[in-house]
């Protein structure tokens, strides 16, 4: 159960790191 | 007299390595590069390109640059994360050790993910073998790389013109790996084992010492681990006393060599600058900056630990003596401070002495250092990315200062480029005073502290600089697996990285695609002596203005405490 905690912990920071990406795509444009 | 002795030998031999290093890597981090390892790796190197799918022609956009190193990272941590958690049914775990539990693994993994090597574990008494040299060591490689090619993609956008492309990342792993680092850690390794290094992989010695007490002596295939985790800027320790412990630091010349492994590749990727974008000088003044804030930085720490606490001097204690707690016998005051410099200086995070019975000033400097950005040499990679937004910063605010639009290198620094190099400066600032007041506003931040006053303020402030910062090295006095700390620390290390990396791909991006310009006349030259103490200014002024009010109610009132009042701390 802690495991699934974990793992889906990270899983959702590298999600909000693609936002991330495409955050740094929209200032370009800005 | 030796300590001067012994740093002007490691400046000396820092300096003549430079060269050589930034040529070698020059050819590494070219696709076509030719080596004179060519004829045993090539072919590995194309087998590796055959079974991954890898087009090695085939270059990437910054997007798709960033979209792979975070895959290759999240992959990276499933990996460790189940070595860790199913270490007691792999193989190589002679003491029968159990499986690291859930949030232990969480932030080991996330910490060797990020090149942080911060450690809430003793390595001895939780890790296999296995999960020590399998799962810890495959991302004392891979983040090292990881950083590495991040820098190097940086450098090209610098260097390239009119492009849409910055490099390809899975080349860039594969090269980086198979040409740099595994064949100096081979030879690393080799060294270390000469002068004493274990490397081995029998079951724990019991033994009796002088008094007859019985005590478990550790083993394992530590020399391995040990040069990787110098040469990558790792920083993680085989053993909890990390290079304090006599196997993994055996020698005089052992240590010597551990804290020249530690600034090779940084110095090196100077050289490397120079070189790419035709501006030789350029790379030299960016050595020379670094040095200059590297050695304000070890005479500072120095002078603090030789003069130590004036009370116990009072007392007839001599200064020489009076801070040694906490430092190795065997390494003194000179070689514990420098160690400490450079291992907070280059985000590597491995310790010879204990940093939390550093005097006050001592400490501060530590923790300057990180706070810094760690661009002073910096992790491998790191480092230099964060010195050239340092770079770009400085020839902005100039370019302000004279009323001409900001140039670097030949390309107009524009609105875009300056929003990023803020956010990639703000991220640091944000999680380290961000988590720090959490902490000490928080139940659980408290509880981990095993000091009040100012010095618990230092401690958790300087967990989070170590974490956010990607150093790993701590004021061993916080608990750092109290309750809250191992996930803040985990997500500290992991923004730290992450939301580092990638704006500074899309600054690599942006540069390349712009075309270069003849050098005008009226441009702030970026060599020599101004441009030197510029860029050392705006490091400073940016690290110094942020971190100086928090820095004012932790280490500097400790100080005080310590010199001016009768409250013993």
């Amino acid at each position: 159960m802690m495991d699934m905690f974990y793992i889906s912990l990270v899983l959702f920071f590298f999600g909000i790191c693609i936002g991330y990406v495409r955050m740094c795509e929209w200032l370009a444009r800005e | 007299m030796y300590g001067w002795l012994q740093l002007v030998i490691f400046l000396s031999l820092l300096l003549l390595l430079t060269k050589p290093v930034g040529l070698y890597l020059m050819r590494v981090l070219a696709r076509d590069g030719k080596t004179a390892l060519d004829f045993v790796i090539k072919p590995m190197e194309k087998t590796f390109y055959r079974v991954l799918r890898i087009d090695p022609d085939k270059e990437q956009s910054w997007r798709s640059y960033s979209l792979s190193v975070l895959a290759f990272s999240l992959i990276g941590f499933v990996f460790c994360y189940a070595i860790l958690r199913l270490q007691h049914v792999l193989p190589l775990n002679p003491q029968r050790l159990g499986p690291v539990s859930p949030v232990l693994a969480f932030n080991t993994t996330v910490s060797f993910l990020t090149n942080t090597n911060w450690q809430n574990y003793g390595g001895e008494t939780t890790l296999s073998y296995f999960s020590q040299m399998v799962g810890l060591v495959f991302h004392n490689f891979a983040s090292a790389a990881v950083g590495l090619a991040v820098a190097a993609a940086l450098v090209r956008g610098i260097a390239r013109h009119a492009a849409h492309a910055i490099g390809n990342f899975w080349v860039d792993l594969v090269r980086i790996h198979l040409y740099l680092l595994l064949p100096i850690c081979l030879i690393l390794s080799v060294f270390f084992v000469s002068q004493g290094m274990i490397q081995n992989f029998q079951p724990y010695v019991a033994a009796r010492g002088l008094e007859s007490t019985p005590q478990v002596i550790p083993q394992g295939p530590l020399a391995s681990q040990a040069a990787i985790k110098l040469l990558g800027t790792n920083g993680g320790g085989f053993f909890n006393a990390n290079a304090a412990h006599p196997y993994e630091n055996p020698t005089p010349l052992a240590n010597f060599i551990q804290m020249l492994a530690i600034f090779l590749i940084p110095s090196g990727l100077t050289y490397y600058l120079g070189r790419m974008v035709n501006r030789q000088r350029h790379g030299w003044a960016v050595w020379c900056a670094m040095s200059l804030l590297f050695l304000a930085a070890l005479l500072l720490c120095w002078h603090a630990e030789a003069v130590g606490n004036p009370r116990l001097s009072a007392l007839g204690i001599d200064p020489a003596g009076n801070s040694m707690e906490g430092k190795e016998v065997r390494f003194g005051i000179f070689n514990s401070s420098l160690f400490a410099t450079v291992t907070t200086a280059a985000s590597c995070g491995a310790v010879n002495a204990m940093h939390d019975s550093f005097t006050p000033m001592g400490g501060l400097v530590l923790l300057v250092n990180i706070q810094l950005g760690e661009v002073v040499f910096g992790g491998v990679g790191a480092g230099l990315f964060g010195m050239l937004v340092f770079t770009l910063l400085a020839v902005f605010l100039t370019g302000l200062m004279v009323g001409r639009t900001p140039e670097y290198l030949g390309k107009k620094i524009e609105p875009y480029d300056v929003k990023l190099c803020v956010l990639i400066v703000a991220i640091l600032i944000f999680c380290i005073l961000g988590f720090t007041a959490w902490a000490t506003k928080s139940a659980w931040g408290k509880a981990g502290m095993s000091n009040a006053g100012p010095h618990g303020l230092s401690e958790a402030l300087y967990a989070y600089s170590s974490a956010s910062g990607n150093n790993g090295s701590a004021f061993a006095g916080l608990n750092g697996n109290s309750s809250g700390y191992p996930i803040t620390l985990g997500l500290a290390m992991l923004l730290g990285r992450f939301f580092m990396i990638v704006p500074v791909l899309a600054l690599a991006g942006n540069l390349a695609r712009k075309k270069k310009m003849p050098l005008s006349e009226g441009r702030f030259p970026v060599s020599g002596l101004t441009f030197v103490a510029v860029l050392v200014g705006t490091v400073l002024i940016v690290g110094a203005l942020t971190f100086f009010p928090v820095l004012a109610l932790g280490p500097v009132v400790e100080h005080f405490f310590m010199t001016a009042t009768n409250s013993l701390f």
